[in-house]
């Protein structure tokens, strides 16, 4: 059998299918990619060098915008850092607010990974459902913290202003309508054969490659495995909640779609408790002067549960006004750059995208 | 295979939707109104700013500076300067709106600006969108929003009842945690800097105390000030009058940091030890300064640095002038003021005790010894009331009876007692009477609001049991037949608009008069100088305008070798103009000297 | 005194102010005090400048000067002990003693206005002259104010 000739093809780091701005060399004999290499350096802000030269608070309105899709867990990670050195309390009302605004947050990303991944296999309809239904959470958004997409609103302390008078109430209406549009997102998704036949087979991970290669999130729990940061090392209120973890056994991108869908019912579920048990009280723990505050010689390593998987935050003080260094471990610096090329091996050209979704590719965590 | 049927069938139920309107906004025919909270286009109440720049240091885009405006002129407690946004830049964090002192800063429901000329970009809120103004939806409801501290660390006090039964100091200071919550609550804006008559270097030593680093920052406080306890102590702060924060909230406790800082130096070879002063080898050129008050002190400090030969000649046995003889010992204690003096001392300033000028040694003869002469004599005679009754027996002088009392000779005074005047004077002489365990009330011409006093001294002798009446004119005193004083009749005023935008004055209300039984009647109503020891010659060639000397820029007189400064230079009267005023003229005099060695 | 010209009223006028400013140029020469000298310049030269306002004064312009300009009268005089011009009076006494003179030719004017109720040019005149010299007095007041009473 004569071996095809091989082609290089660069995917991105302008092409519509492509999760951001990042480029994947390809090696194709045919359309079978024989090998892949990630390319990034086309977003790099240095968002971690910025917070070196600026004071603590300076530095909350930049880690925002480390992830477009959910920006919160990277507000809440750096305010929780900054806190644990510190050893600052912070009121239990504010905890609730902030697993609420994570959890909206979870919501509003789903609507954007359920739109990339079926738009990825070619199903366009559903982008034009669920980026218009999470412009209702970004309403929220808008509402709560006067930004809807770079929310700055989880800081050192707490939160940065109290919940609107009648707020939940709207939220739980919200949910409602999500929670309404789930049945035709399902049966034009879920239930498709087509994305089913797309979907299943593709993008396998091995459980124990997973485990080796440091997979969180959706494409872990799709390997089979329990692991979830809300309920191994849960932070703020998350132990006073209810929910269970989802998990497959396929390893595919069919079995990470499954898993998310289950994890939209969970986070829908957490809102609705987190508002029923939303405490009264203060929302801030106010913080000293802005441009003097110092935090003690220290150093944490803080971690949630972010939509692709377990984001962290390592953040150390030399007891300056300024951070003296602020990593960001995101997930997609495992799943876009060494998974990825590995994955894509034997896979068709025309997975790549989908398969880039499925393990929720976000370049700005891979270019802090 | 099965056929999956269902699989097929499913995502057809999709055409649903195509009968459903849609849920999408019609923009731009629609506009979707923003929420309450909006973090939009800037907006600026150009009148409540303040210009101090806040906005401008915590910008971490850098989008912010500082520019001047047209018709917005800089004053005293204002830089006159106005943030001007770069919307290219800006990321609507808010951070600017959250650190807003006078919260004059927003950000606003308007979100579109669209141009082809970049520089466009550069916006001057508050000037280029006025209408903002209705705008207006983030911003800090409450103080509690705000990122800064608009409370101020309280300081302890010895309690009011308990202060009147000795001369203990009243206020007690900050320990290092308190001094260093006080001091992290500045912004370093720097508008006190410009309401210090001597510049002092503020915001740098409160840093310098936030960061735990008092002997830094006593260094700091004695680059320009080498009376800094002094005036921890009692100085009139003019910088708290103007602190940015003070706009919505307490001003920082700047008197209370300095005091905190240099009283961690508590004796003479600390204050050595840390500041570990530069002595320039001596010059030869001799200097000789008449009154061993904050100004001349200040002026023999820095000079004798500069390698000056330096005498002080004061005509009493202490130094300090009015602040050792004027201000009661509660306020400034004795040791504070001997180790502040002490440290002068030993660095080479001369100071020659009992020794008034045109007495002891006359004002030719010290002419003739130096090179130059700096007069800073104080205000020390009293004005008199001017009213029928003022010889009587009983009726004296607040600045007398406090000199008597702080040089501790003995005192006599009555059960009742009205004291004269709102001035620090009056209240210093209404808390020292309360000392001896009288009654005393306060007669105020004006309001309480007018009182020059320091606040803190009003409510001082207010928690000490003074009464303060006022719109009280006296009018007459009253005495029995030995002539002792036995009555103050007083009328009431009425306040009058000057028509000039002063402040008001009052005028007598007829046939609205009162009498009040009293013992002793202390006059505070001012004080003026005595230039009787300057010979006529040397006077006649200066100048006098409302009883002060004029003097220039580095404190020159009409005459090249004559140098003036403190209460009989300057229109304040207390006691950091008068440091103010011996720091200038160290430069006057040394200017002279420069011109004089060319010659 | 029971008839009188516009032209001897000025000339009577006039006459008070030249002695008035030589009374201060008198007590300027005596005084040693630096800062009664001060304002004996001030009161003198202000005296000078009140004479040579009367000689150029020109009857017609009566309206025109009459522009009201609301006085204080935080009536000082009325209860601060009577000064006489003697050597040597400190800065204070020099402005109560200021103060009390224009009183006095204030209340004299009024006197004089009065007087001459039935011929309107000189009720005017009178009238005119008075409320100028209420005017000083108000001046002087509000300097004493600012000045000796600064912290009363």
């Amino acid at each position: 059998m004569t071996r095809e000739k091989e082609t290089t093809l660069y995917l991105g780091p302008q092409h519509p299918g492509i999760t951001g701005n990042m480029m994947v060399k390809l090696k194709v004999a045919g359309d079978e990619i024989v090998k892949a290499e990630t390319h990034v350096g086309y977003l790099h802000r240095a968002f971690e060098k910025l917070m070196e030269a600026r004071t603590w608070m300076q530095s909350f309105p930049i880690v925002c915008r480390i992830c477009v899709p959910e920006p919160d867990p990277n507000e809440e990670n750096f305010a929780r850092a900054v806190e644990e050195i510190e050893g600052r309390e912070v009121p239990e009302r504010a905890q609730y607010i902030r697993v609420l605004v994570l959890e909206l947050a979870r919501l509003a990303s789903f609507g954007l990974w359920f739109g990339g991944q079926s738009g990825s296999a070619g199903l366009y309809t559903m982008p034009q459902w669920t980026v218009g239904d999470r412009d209702y959470i970004l309403d929220l958004f808008e509402e709560l913290t006067g930004g809807r997409v770079y929310h700055m609103y989880i800081w050192p302390g707490g939160v940065r202003k109290d919940l609107p008078e009648g707020f939940t109430d709207r939220v739980l209406k919200t949910l409602d309508y999500l929670e309404s549009r789930l049945p035709a997102i399902d049966n034009l998704m879920f239930d498709n054969a087509v994305f089913q036949k797309r979907a299943q087979g593709v993008g396998y991970i091995d459980p124990k490659m997973a485990r080796e290669w440091g997979v969180v999130g959706p494409p872990l729990r799709a390997c089979g495995f329990k692991n979830d940061v809300r309920i191994d090392e849960p932070y703020e209120i998350y132990d006073k909640l209810n929910f269970e973890v989802p998990t497959e056994t396929g390893g595919d991108v069919w079995a990470r779609a499954l898993v998310r869908r289950r994890e939209y019912d969970q986070s829908i579920s957490i809102i609705r408790q987190v508002i029923e048990k939303m405490p009264g009280g203060e929302y801030y723990n106010k913080v000293p002067n802005p441009l003097t505050w110092t935090i003690p010689r220290g150093d944490a390593y803080v971690k949630t549960e972010s939509v692709r998987g377990e984001f962290g935050y390592y953040v150390v003080s030399d007891g300056s006004t300024k951070p003296r260094r602020v990593h960001v471990r995101g997930p997609a610096y495992v799943h876009a750059v060494s998974l990825l090329e590995r994955i894509l091996v034997g896979a068709n050209i025309a997975d790549v995208s989908f398969i880039m979704n499925s393990l929720g590719t976000c370049p700005p965590e891979i270019e802090r | 295979m099965a056929l999956d049927l269902k699989g097929i069938l499913a995502p057809f139920t999709a055409l649903k939707q195509l009968g459903k309107p849609p849920h999408t906004v019609a923009y731009p025919m629609v506009k979707k109104p923003t929420a309450e909270r909006y973090r939009g286009l800037h907006y600026n109440e150009l009148d409540d700013c303040i210009g101090c720049g806040t906005c401008s240091t915590i910008c971490q885009n850098g989008a912010i500076d500082m520019i001047s405006l047209d018709g917005v002129e800089g004053k005293t407690g204002d830089s006159g300067l106005r943030p001007r946004v770069d919307n290219g830049r800006c990321c609507w964090c808010g951070l600017c709106v959250d650190v807003c002192p006078t919260g004059s800063l927003s950000l606003t429901q308007e979100y579109l600006y669209i141009t082809d000329d970049a520089d466009s970009f550069l916006w001057i809120p508050g000037v280029d969108n006025p209408e903002g103004g209705k705008l207006k939806s983030f911003y800090p409801e409450s103080n509690a929003q705000s990122l800064l501290d608009y409370n101020r660390i309280p300081m302890p006090e010895l309690e009011g009842m308990e202060r009147i039964k000795s001369y203990a100091e009243v206020v007690l200071g900050y320990n290092q945690e308190e001094a260093q919550a006080e001091a992290e609550r500045c912004i370093s804006c720097g508008l006190c800097v410009e309401a210090c008559p001597e510049h002092m270097h503020i915001p740098e030593y409160i840093n310098a105390i936030s960061r735990g680093e008092p002997d830094m920052a006593l260094k700091i406080i004695y680059d320009n000030n080498p009376l800094g306890e002094l005036c921890g102590k009692v100085c009139t702060r003019r910088c708290e009058d103007v602190c940015s924060i003070a706009v919505r909230g307490e001003p920082v406790a700047i008197r209370w940091l300095k005091r905190y800082a240099t009283e961690q130096a508590n004796n003479i070879d600390i204050i050595r030890e840390i500041l570990d002063p530069e002595i320039l080898p001596p010059n030869g050129r001799k200097v000789g300064i008449i009154g061993a008050g904050p100004s001349g002190l200040t002026a023999g400090y820095y000079l004798a640095l500069k390698g000056y030969d330096v005498t002080i000649y004061e005509a009493k046995k202490h130094a300090g002038g009015m602040t050792m003889y004027g201000i009661p010992k509660y306020r400034l204690p004795m040791e504070s003021l001997q180790k502040q003096i002490g440290y002068m001392e030993s660095i080479g300033v001369k100071i020659k005790f009992d020794t008034k000028i045109g007495v002891d040694i006359s004002f030719e003869e010290l002419q003739k010894e130096h090179g130059a002469i700096f007069i800073g004599i104080g205000f020390e005679v009293p004005y008199t009331l001017g009213i029928e009754g003022e010889h009587f027996e009983g009726s004296i002088q607040a600045v007398n009876f406090l000199r008597e009392v702080n040089a501790e000779r003995p005192v006599e005074i009555g059960q009742h007692v009205v004291v004269i005047g709102g001035g620090n004077v009056a209240i210093d002489g209404a808390r020292i009477a309360r000392r001896f365990g009288s009654d005393v009330t306060i007669l105020y011409r004006r309001r309480v609001a007018d009182m020059p006093a320091d606040w803190e001294e009003i409510e001082g002798a207010e928690d000490e049991g003074v009464k303060i009446l006022t719109q009280a004119i006296p009018l007459e005193i009253l005495a029995d037949k030995n002539g002792k004083v036995e009555s103050i009749k007083y009328g009431m005023a009425e306040m009058v608009d000057d028509g000039k935008g002063g402040r008001p004055r009052p005028r007598l209300i007829e046939n609205d008069e009162h009498i009040m039984p009293v013992d002793n009647i202390i006059g505070a109503i001012g004080q003026e100088a005595d230039y009787s020891f300057i010979p006529e010659n040397i006077r006649e060639q200066l100048e006098f305008s409302r009883g002060r000397m004029v003097t220039g820029e580095l404190k020159e007189t009409k005459l090249p070798w004559l140098f003036a400064g403190g209460d009989i230079a300057n229109n304040t009267a207390d006691a950091i103009s008068a440091i103010a005023d011996g720091y200038k003229a160290v430069k006057g005099i040394e200017k002279l000297f420069a011109q004089k060695g060319q010659e | 005194m029971d008839k009188l010209s516009v032209e001897e009223a000025i000339q009577f006028a006039i006459e008070q102010e030249i002695q008035a400013a030589e009374l201060y140029a008198l007590l300027l020469d005596k005084s040693t005090d630096p800062k009664a000298q001060e304002i004996y310049t001030e009161l003198r030269d202000m005296e000078i400048v009140h004479k040579e306002n009367l000689e150029s004064f020109d009857t017609s312009e009566f309206n025109k000067r009459h522009a009201e300009q609301p006085l204080l009268n935080l009536k000082l005089t009325d209860y601060l002990v009577e000064k006489t011009a003697t050597e040597n009076l400190s800065f204070q006494d020099t402005l109560i003693l200021a103060a009390q003179r224009e009183q006095k030719t204030y209340a004299l004017y009024a006197e004089l206005a009065e007087k001459f109720k039935y011929d309107e040019i000189l009720y005017k005149l009178f009238s005119l002259l008075a409320r100028e010299e209420l005017l000083h007095k108000d001046q002087i007041e509000t300097l004493y104010d600012d000045t000796v009473l600064s912290q009363n």
